[in-house]
C-alpha cells in the first residue's frame, strides 16, 4: 500500500505542484534566517498529505500558502532564541494572491514544457528508461529484460531521472536563482535579537 | 522530547539535509512503482517515522512522478512519423518526439489533451470554465470531469455529478460526453449530463440536438433528443425522450445560478438536492413527512430557508444537531 493514496498524490501533481516554484520564490523572502525553505516544503507537502482521503480543499492555493505560513510560525516559536520582530513579521505575511484560478492551474501548456525539457536533460541512460516507463507504459521487469540489464540498475537509472525532474519543476519558469535567500533586505539576526 | 529540532548551526549539520531526503523520497517511488517486498515495507514505514519531512518528500515525489505522466502528450506527436525499426525503438522514438516536438506538438491537440486534465468542484460550488476548443462547461456542486480532445474527437468523461456543456460548433470533431457507459454526442448544441446513480444518467437538452446512447449498443441506433427533450438512460435502455415544458426545462438549468427549484418534488428528494450543495445536511425525520411533496424556490447554500419553510409548510420544526438540520413532525417541544 503506498503511503499516500493515488489519489491524494494526483491531487498534489494538479494542485500543487504547479504552485511549487512560485510558494519557492515567496519562501525565499519571508523565511527567517535559521529556517530552510526545502524543510517548509517538505513539511508543508507533508501536511497536505496527511489530509483525509475525502478533505474537500476549494482554494488549494490560499490552503497552501496559509500551512506554509503556519509552518513557519511554529519554526520561528521553536527556535532556540524566539525572536519577537520575526514572530511579528511572519504574523504580517500576506498572501496576495489568494483564491484558486483554474486558469492558472490548468494552463499547463508550460508545464508541459518544463516536463519536456526535464525529460531531455536527462542523461541518455536515465532517459531511455524513464521514457520507456512514461512514454510507452512499460512496467520496470519488461524494461530491464528489453535492454538486458539488471531490474536493480533500471531502479538506479529510474530515480536518478525522477530526482533530476522534482529539481526540474521546483524551478519557475523565469529562472530564479538557483538559491536566492539573497532578495531579503531586512533580516533577523537570530543572535542579535 | 520535542518534534522539531533546534535550529542552530551547530545541530543543523547533524540534520539530514532536505536534499538527501529528496533523493531517498525518489528511490522510494521507484520501488514503489514496481512493487514492494515484505521488507521493504517495514523499512518504509520505518524510514517515513524516524522524520516529519520524509513523508511530505515522499507525496511530493509521487505526485512528480504522476505528473510525469503526461510525458504520453509528446506521444501524439511522434505517432504520425514512420514507426522506426525495431532495436533501438524506444530512443528512437524519443529523439523523434524530441526534434519533432516544437514544431509539432506546440500546435497539435496533444498539448491539449494534457492542458485541461480534470476540473472538479466541491460541495457547494458551481463553476463555468472554458475548454480549449471554445465550448463552455459549468459543473454543479461535487461534480467532476476529464477532458481529452483529440484530432478527430472531443471526450469529456462525466466522472461524477452533473454538468451543463455548451459546445462550439465543430462538425469535423463530434463532442462526446460519457457518462460510464452512456454516450451523449453533439455538435453544437446545449445540454446537460447528470449521474443521477451509477446505472442512472439523465440527459436534459437546452438546444440543438444530440443523439444518447449506451456504449454496448452502436451509435447507429441512438436516440435523438431535441431542444427541450429529457430522456432517462438505464442500464436496460434508453428512455424515449420526454419533451419538457419551458418552466421544467428552465427548472432543470436552475442550478446553472445556484437556486433549487423544488416543484412537487417529495420532501425525501428535496433534502438530498439540497446535501448535495451544502455540509450542513437536512435530515427529514419521519417517513410521513419525508414522502409530502413541496413547492419552492430556495438557495442552494442556504438549507435553513428551505427547512425553515418546509417545517412552516408541514405542520413540522427544524432543530438542530451539529451539522444537520433535522425536520421533525409536530410543533417544537
Amino acid at each position: 500500500m503506498p503511503p499516500v493514496s493515488t489519489e491524494r498524490a494526483r491531487w498534489l501533481a494538479i494542485y500543487i505542484l504547479p504552485l511549487e516554484a512560485q510558494l519557492r520564490a515567496w519562501l525565499r523572502r519571508v523565511t527567517p534566517r535559521g529556517v530552510e525553505v526545502d524543510d517548509l516544503i517538505q513539511e508543508a507537502y507533508a501536511k497536505l498529505a496527511s489530509l483525509p482521503k475525502d478533505a474537500d480543499i476549494a482554494y488549494p492555493k490560499a490552503y497552501l500558502y496559509q500551512i506554509t505560513k503556519r509552518l513557519i510560525t511554529d519554526h520561528i516559536r521553536h527556535s532556540s532564541v524566539i525572536s519577537i520582530e520575526a514572530l511579528a513579521e511572519a504574523a504580517q505575511m500576506s498572501v496576495l494572491e489568494t483564491g484558486f484560478s483554474p486558469e492558472r492551474i490548468l494552463s499547463g501548456r508550460q508545464e508541459l514544457e518544463r516536463l519536456y525539457q526535464a525529460i531531455a536533460s536527462l542523461p541518455a541512460p536515465c532517459r531511455t528508461v524513464f521514457v520507456m516507463r512514461k512514454f510507452d507504459d512499460m512496467p520496470q521487469k519488461v524494461i530491464a529484460a528489453e535492454l538486458r540489464i539488471s531490474e536493480n540498475t533500471v531502479e538506479k537509472r529510474m530515480s536518478r531521472a525522477l530526482r533530476i525532474i522534482i529539481e526540474y519543476l521546483q524551478v519557475s519558469d523565469r529562472g530564479v536563482e538557483k538559491d536566492g535567500r539573497l532578495a531579503r533586505t531586512k533580516r533577523q539576526d537570530p543572535q542579535g535579537a | 522530547m520535542d518534534a522539531l529540532p533546534e535550529r542552530s548551526d551547530r545541530t543543523r549539520k547533524v540534520r539530514e539535509s532536505a536534499a538527501t531526503i529528496d533523493a531517498e523520497a525518489a528511490s522510494w517511488v521507484i520501488r514503489l512503482d514496481r512493487g514492494l517486498t515484505g521488507v521493504e515495507q517495514a523499512d518504509l514505514d520505518k524510514w517515513l517515522i524516524a522524520d516529519g519531512r520524509r513523508s511530505g518528500a515522499l507525496a511530493r515525489a509521487q505526485a512528480a512522478w504522476l505528473h510525469a505522466d503526461r510525458a504520453q502528450a509528446f506521444r501524439a506527436a511522434t505517432e504520425l512519423r514512420a514507426p522506426p525499426a525495431e532495436g533501438r525503438r524506444h530512443a528512437m522514438r524519443w529523439a523523434a518526439a524530441a526534434a519533432g516536438i516544437a514544431s509539432l506538438a506546440m500546435s497539435f491537440m496533444g498539448w491539449q489533451a494534457y492542458t485541461r486534465t480534470h476540473l472538479a468542484t466541491a460541495t457547494g460550488e458551481i463553476r463555468k470554465d472554458s475548454l480549449a476548443d471554445g465550448s463552455y462547461v459549468t459543473l454543479d456542486t461535487r461534480s467532476r470531469i476529464s477532458v481529452q480532445f483529440e484530432p478527430k474527437t472531443r471526450i469529456v468523461r462525466l466522472e461524477s455529478g452533473e454538468a451543463l456543456f455548451e459546445v462550439a460548433k465543430d462538425s469535423t470533431r463530434p463532442f462526446v460526453v460519457q457518462a460510464g457507459d452512456v454516450r451523449v454526442r453533439a455538435i453544437g448544441t446545449a445540454f446537460v449530463v447528470r449521474r443521477n446513480s451509477d446505472n442512472e444518467v439523465e440527459v436534459t437538452v437546452t438546444k440543438g440536438t444530440v443523439s444518447v446512447w449506451r456504449e454496448t449498443k452502436s451509435p447507429e441506433r441512438s436516440t435523438r433528443l431535441i431542444a427541450g427533450d429529457r430522456a432517462i438512460v438505464t442500464p436496460q435502455k434508453v428512455d424515449p425522450p420526454v419533451e419538457l415544458t419551458d418552466p421544467e426545462l428552465a427548472r432543470a438549468v436552475a442550478w446553472k445560478s445556484g437556486i433549487i427549484d423544488l416543484n412537487g418534488r417529495t420532501l425525501r428528494d428535496a433534502a438530498a438536492e439540497f446535501n448535495r450543495y451544502n455540509r450542513q445536511t437536512v435530515v427529514i425525520a419521519d417517513a410521513k413527512l419525508a414522502g409530502q411533496r413541496v413547492v419552492g424556490r430556495f438557495q442552494a447554500t442556504d438549507p435553513l430557508a428551505f427547512a425553515s419553510a418546509a417545517a412552516a409548510m408541514l405542520d413540522a420544526h427544524v432543530r438542530t444537531d451539529g451539522g444537520r438540520l433535522i425536520l421533525e413532525g409536530g410543533a417544537a417541544p
